[in-house]
């Protein structure tokens, strides 16, 4: 376990560490803070302004890490002939890549916290409503990226950085359209189509449930099974991919 | 040391540039291509992915310079419908959106059946407001003078959970009184109370003062001057309700009324 946990570390420390993240995190917390100065532009609206650019920030900048540095955690051990090192060691290929996974899952809880507490202290001094489903609705974002670090770690025991953040991007996507496709399948008549799509639609997860920035918004209430049903849903999914990446990654020769 | 200063002026170039640019006369003149940028609303959903929310409030902003550049400048606003309707689709729940665009769409764009019909969406994708039906009321009554349609809808809005007193007081009285201006001033002074929108707070202003300054000047035609004054004197107690002051003077042989600054 204290394996697992020293080379998570490491990835947490070299994340930290780096200029783009640590820019990153300035950009985001920046854009929160000029959220405040919409007000006298937005007509009453600025409680939803402020609510919107600080969760849509959270959620862009933490995609941005994730695609970043999520598709390169494996290829560049690789690159830097550094996997030739860890894998001599007594410790087995799945707690490399579980640890790489919990160093960035630890990079981006790190960085929810600090613009999801930097989004409650600007949401205080507008004065706007402060109710549970701003911290929920940051705890969703948090369960996404557990889920899309899976997926671009998934494609990164396989493909390039470029092609894995391209996969994962593609992925992502898809998932947020999987309710177009059910509507799609309803309309079209070509029974391989329908297929394919169906196809895709169980593969890929449905980014649409980890969305409830706009019940946040509008203190729309969330029930208690749904966030079960939630977290069910983007661990079950988040171990699945992992399981797959673990298989790929033991079969993987240096 | 050098590169700092040389970003710095930089910095000063470019903000002084932006500032001439923007002070010259075109600036103001948009083209007509002003909304060639914004999305239709066919795909936007699809498209905004997991930000609705923010395109959402993007559009939002883009709309209130789209109706303060024109409200400024020419008073055509011919898209409005087309822009609000593209925000509802990216978020169901604004009801601003629909409250406010309802009525500009009503009374700036002079299409009342498309304000009706933005309201009508409103009333489907949030069907727990009081405050949409209650607009619908508000415009039928005091822009459509429909008191039947205004009693329906006033009723209806009382319904709704949260609907406050007023909804059934303005059914009442768009019933008893048929169109009556006191009853159409404390609609807009609800409207006045009700909102932060710094437009239709200066749209119930401008209305409220209107319809004094016509009441009184019809009277003021129809009467004997001391007739008038017994009658001034009773009337001004009925504007105790009004939200802001507003000055009433005597220019020639007609009355003025304005906000009281």
């Amino acid at each position: 376990m204290n394996k697992l946990f020293a080379i998570a570390g490491t990835v947490y420390k070299e994340s930290l560490r780096s200029k783009v993240i640590i820019s990153l995190i300035i950009i985001a917390v920046l854009i929160i803070f000029a959220s405040l100065f919409m007000s006298p532009i937005a007509l009453g609206e600025t409680e939803r302004i402020v609510k919107d650019i600080g969760l849509s920030s959270i959620s862009f900048f933490s995609l941005l890490i994730v695609l970043l540095s999520g598709t390169r955690l494996v290829y560049q051990e690789t690159e830097k002939k550094t996997i030739y090192m860890i894998i001599t060691k007594p410790i087995s290929r799945a707690r490399i890549l579980w640890g790489k996974y919990l160093g960035l899952l630890s990079v981006i809880f790190t960085i929810g916290i600090i613009t999801g507490l930097f989004l409650l202290f600007v949401v205080i001094i507008a004065k706007c409503g402060l109710n549970w489903n701003l911290p929920l609705s940051i705890l969703f974002i948090f369960l996404q990226f557990v889920l899309l670090s899976a997926i671009a770690i998934f494609f990164s025991t396989f493909t390039s950085p470029v092609m894995s953040g391209i996969f994962t991007i593609m992925t992502y996507i898809i998932g947020f359209l999987i309710k177009d496709m059910a509507f799609f399948i309803e309309k079209t008549d070509i029974i391989f189509l329908k297929w394919i799509i169906k196809g895709i639609m169980l593969i890929v997860p449905n980014f649409y449930y980890t969305d409830i920035k706009l019940q946040a918004i509008h203190s729309i209430n969330i029930s208690f099974p749904y966030i079960i049903f939630v977290i069910c849903y983007s661990l079950i999914y988040s171990l699945f991919f992992m399981y797959i990446s673990t298989l790929i990654f033991e079969a993987k020769e240096f | 040391m050098r590169k700092v200063l040389i970003v710095i002026i930089l910095f000063i170039f470019s903000a002084l540039l932006a500032y001439i640019i923007q002070k010259q006369p075109d600036a103001y003149n948009k083209p007509l291509n002003e909304l060639v940028y914004f999305p239709s609303g066919k795909y936007v959903s699809q498209i905004a992915l997991d930000y609705k929310g923010l395109i959402a409030d993007m559009l939002w902003l883009q709309v209130i310079q789209y109706y303060g550049q024109h409200a400024m400048t020419d008073m055509q606003f011919e898209h409005l419908y087309r822009l609000f309707n593209v925000i509802t689709i990216l978020d169901k729940d604004f009801l601003q959106c629909y409250v406010f665009g309802g009525t500009i769409i009503t009374y700036d764009q002079k299409s009342p059946e498309l304000g009706l019909k933005l309201l009508d969406k409103g009333m489907i994708n949030m069907p727990d407001s009081w405050q949409i039906p209650f607009m619908k009321g508000f415009l039928n009554y005091v822009y459509l003078r429909d008191y039947d349609a205004a009693r329906i809808w006033f009723a209806f809005a009382s319904t709704k959970p949260d609907a406050p007193y007023s909804c059934k007081a303005f059914a009442a009285a768009s019933m008893m009184r048929k169109g009556d201006y006191i009853t159409s001033m404390r609609l807009w002074s609800n409207m006045y109370i009700a909102d932060d929108n710094k437009y239709i707070k200066e749209k119930a202003v401008f209305n409220i003062t209107k319809l004094v300054e016509k009441e009184l000047n019809r009277k003021m035609q129809s009467m004997t001057f001391s007739e008038f004054r017994d009658f001034f004197s009773e009337e001004i107690k009925a504007y105790d309700f009004l939200p802001f002051g507003i000055s009433i003077k005597l220019m020639g042989d007609s009355i003025i009324v304005e906000e009281q600054l």
